[in-house]
């Protein structure tokens, strides 16, 4: 397939915005502006491999080994274009420098066994680092000689063996905290006895200080597969959300006037929570938590067959009061609560699933699910050929926020394992692409040649510890509603977000008389007119 | 003997001259079926058995009566009743299980668990369908009559689709050189929560036909089949045993 060539008019125009009239809560913003590209639509997406294999240390692989590695994306050199590093539980990672046109420049990173990878700008200065999970072990920081390479340094304080990890501005004071959180089963079948009597890993949410990271510990013992901040109390703070394997009920906490206290709000949660996603499905402003969990489709009997052993075990003590369930759920608030909305919009069952991101991926404003999944653990599934389940990703349209309607015809449904997954824009033309590491098979590019609208993307800077603004909530209103954003460093399933985020729309909206509304972490809030289809925004915060 | 004619279905179920001797082999069977379980720990599938085993000479003397006295229409009907009812009290007591003693839906399994199979299930509806059809061809016509035949043959058909089904994901378990699994005998149909419907997304979600699990399905299923049956019954009941048929017993 012909790849787009990739042209971007820089810098069309420099100024600076309004702001909203908020009293002193407003910040205005200084904004740079670049077109967008465009390129011939084929209405599906094509499928480009990369070079780079995860790979399992047993073959095939055993236990906590099926369970792969995640993978980032983010502008590591700010040359405008978005990189890819890629995580490997059996080997070293992966850096992927974008060099346009979907080629690009593979760099080897010593970094061996990583498990989780965000790409943030952990010392504040400008330049995204990469900080890296394990398999056993506490992260490993990658810094940014500005553009230059890496150099791996030492994140201060930072002591508690993790597994997946979080990244985020939560107390709105303009740096990043770091939210780490063990998978003991994996800690367990590795360290043994010297696990069993340390003083264990757990939940470990590191504050930034002076002299490096100050460790409060949430949990003493964990089986998190994944960590959210979410809103949960519509405080409009965020809370802290970590999902668990095995059963283990989600872990919650909410900041207060004496710390983080921990909370009880879902009645019904996701038994195996394999990822944690924030996204507003129905443009309402108010985003829902999505889970991603094991369950098959119950049509299909092949399919059915490979689940029936494991639905065998699974299944015995599932009681209609079961306050978790195996499957995928979508926590939506009502009025005092919140209820599941995941099987009425029919995004439940999308098998043994890992990755799961909403994203507008045909840019008709509303957003998507994209689930990676398949399994391969030769212990558990050893009466399956090569001991892995094979199922094929699920692409799911968002149908006016009311279903999610299957669509196989965007040729998305890869059978290759897939572990991590991000998607962004990595051809600068407004459709948003699609990056899968998969599990012993190599890792995969979906470049997105639907037929949609335009997009707007935005990307924020504040000059600040936290130069990306993440944790920040960006909401584009327009004459056909609003769309919601947030800028996460991490989501899903082990893997790394870039900081920019993207709003499609249909080509029948021109965005007259739109405007992009901004809550910065720390609550300021800014608003930006002025605005065109098919851009890129640099939004800049101006203090004072 | 001399019969009174038959005009309510009150009257087609008693035991009548066999009251005595039902009355008898019941609380035999209660006694023996209450020991077994509770004293010996016998599975409760295996106490029922063992009632119904005790009342099996008074029933079978009954239905002997009715066909004697006012033919096959009326084995045939008083059979059906008793055998639906029973069953309908099955699915009663699944529903106890899921939602008063919230019982996981594999241990929700009836009185007679060990029959709980796809098999069973199919067979036993299209007997009930076969034995409708015969009814209704005798006279149990009508809109109930045929409501009840349409209700049951819709029942049939979800059991058959769960009975295709089962078979292939045996034949699919056996190949891959697996046993056969308990919960392959409880998965959705057409029908409730992850049924076939809900996951076609022809109509979408739709509260209850799309959302219910399976044990309050088959209790819907059966509710309808057991109401419809008798009320096509009593109505129909003087043309499915004419008054010509009523014989006189000296």
């Amino acid at each position: 397939m012909p790849i787009p060539k990739l042209f971007m008019m820089l810098v069309l125009l420099l100024g600076i915005g309004v702001a909203a009239s908020r009293g002193s809560s407003e910040v205005s913003v200084r904004v740079a502006s670049q077109s967008l590209a465009t390129s011939a639509c084929s209405g599906s997406f094509v499928e480009h491999d990369l070079p780079h294999i995860t790979t399992s240390r047993q073959q095939p692989a055993r236990g906590t080994d099926g369970e792969g590695s995640g993978l980032a994306l983010g502008d590591l050199n700010n040359d405008g274009r978005i990189d890819i590093v890629l995580a490997n539980e059996n080997g070293p990672a992966t850096i992927l420098w974008n060099q346009g046109g979907f080629r690009f420049r593979k760099q080897i990173l010593a970094d061996p066994d990583t498990r989780a990878v965000a790409i943030v700008d952990v010392d504040g200065d400008g330049w995204p680092d990469i900080v890296f999970t394990h398999n056993v072990g506490i992260p490993s920081y990658w810094h940014n000689q500005k553009g230059q390479g890496f150099a791996q340094a030492e994140l201060p304080g930072v002591r508690y063996k993790a597994y997946t990890m979080l990244w985020d501005d939560l107390e709105g004071r303009g740096q990043l905290d770091l939210v780490t959180a063990s998978y003991d089963t994996l800690l367990d079948a590795e360290l043994k006895d010297s696990f069993l009597f340390s003083e264990g890993a757990g939940v470990v949410l590191y504050r930034p200080g002076p002299k490096g990271y100050l460790p409060e510990r949430l949990a003493r013992r964990s089986q998190a597969l994944s960590i959210a901040a979410f809103d949960v109390s519509g405080s409009g703070k965020r809370d802290l959300i970590v999902g668990n394997d095995f059963g283990v009920p989600p872990m919650v906490w909410q900041p207060t006037a004496k710390g983080w206290e921990a909370v009880h709000p879902f009645p019904h949660f996701s038994q195996n929570v394999m990822s944690l996603s924030v996204a507003d499905v129905h443009n309402d402003a108010t985003p829902e938590l999505f889970s991603s969990d094991m369950k098959p489709d119950f049509r299909d009997p092949k399919a059915l067959v490979a689940w029936i052993p494991l639905m065998e075990k699974g299944y015995k003590g599932l009681t209609r009061s079961a306050s978790q369930r195996p499957e995928n759920m979508l926590q939506r608030r009502s009025v005092h609560t919140f209820r599941n909305e995941a099987y009425t919009l029919g995004i439940d069952a999308t098998g043994w699933s890992w990755s799961a991101k909403f994203a507008d991926l045909n840019n008709d404003g509303f957003s998507d699910l994209y689930v990676v999944n398949g399994m391969i653990d030769q212990e558990l599934l050893g009466y399956l050929p090569g001991g892995e389940i094979v199922e094929q990703n699920q692409v799911f349209r968002n149908v006016n926020g009311r279903r999610f309607e299957p669509r196989p015809d965007w040729k998305l449904g890869s059978i290759r394992s897939g572990r991590g997954m991000s998607i962004a824009d990595l051809d600068n033309n407004g459709r948003l692409d699609i990056v899968v590491n998969n599990l012993n098979a190599p890792a995969q590019l979906f470049e997105n040649q639907l037929c949609g609208g335009p997009a707007l993307e935005v990307s924020l800077r504040w000059e600040s510890k936290n130069t990306r603004a993440i944790g920040a909530q960006v909401m584009l209103h327009t004459s056909q509603g609003q769309q919601w954003r947030q800028v996460t460093a991490t989501s899903g399933y082990l893997s790394g977000d870039a900081s920019r985020i993207h709003f499609g729309f249909p080509a029948s909206e021109t965005l007259q008389g739109a405007w992009l509304e901004i809550i910065w972490p720390d609550g300021k809030h800014s608003a930006f007119k002025n605005l065109r289809p098919q851009t890129l925004l640099t939004l800049t915060r101006q203090e004072g | 003997m001399a019969l009174i004619p038959i005009r309510h279905l009150p009257q087609l179920l008693s035991f009548r001259t066999r009251q005595n001797l039902a009355l008898l082999c019941g609380a035999i069977g209660l006694i023996l079926a209450g020991n077994a379980v509770y004293g010996a720990g016998m599975p409760i599938w295996g106490g029922t058995l063992m009632f119904l085993g005790s009342i099996a000479v008074p029933v079978g003397l009954k239905w002997w009566d009715d066909f004697s006295q006012w033919g096959m229409p009326a084995l045939v009907l008083s059979g059906l009743l008793l055998l639906q009812g029973f069953h309908f009290l099955e699915h009663t007591v699944q529903m106890v299980q899921y939602y008063l003693l919230n019982l996981p839906s594999a241990q929700s399994q009836g009185l007679i668990s060990a029959l709980n199979v796809e098999w069973v299930h199919f067979t036993w509806n299209v007997i009930i369908l076969a034995c409708s059809v015969y009814l209704l061809r005798r006279g149990m016509g009508g809109f109930w009559g045929w409501a009840m035949v349409i209700w049951t043959t819709a029942h049939t058909l979800e059991h058959l689709y769960l009975f295709v089904r089962y078979l292939e994901i045996s034949r699919e378990l056996s190949a891959l050189g697996l046993p056969a699994y308990g919960v392959a005998q409880v998965l959705p149909g057409i029908l409730g929560r992850d049924g076939w419907l809900a996951e076609s997304g022809i109509c979408g979600r739709i509260p209850g036909l799309t959302t219910l699990p399976r044990v309050a399905i088959h209790f819907g299923w059966n509710l309808g089949e057991t109401l419809l049956l008798v009320v096509a019954a009593q109505l129909n009941l003087m043309r499915l045993i004419p008054r010509e048929m009523e014989k006189t017993h000296d």
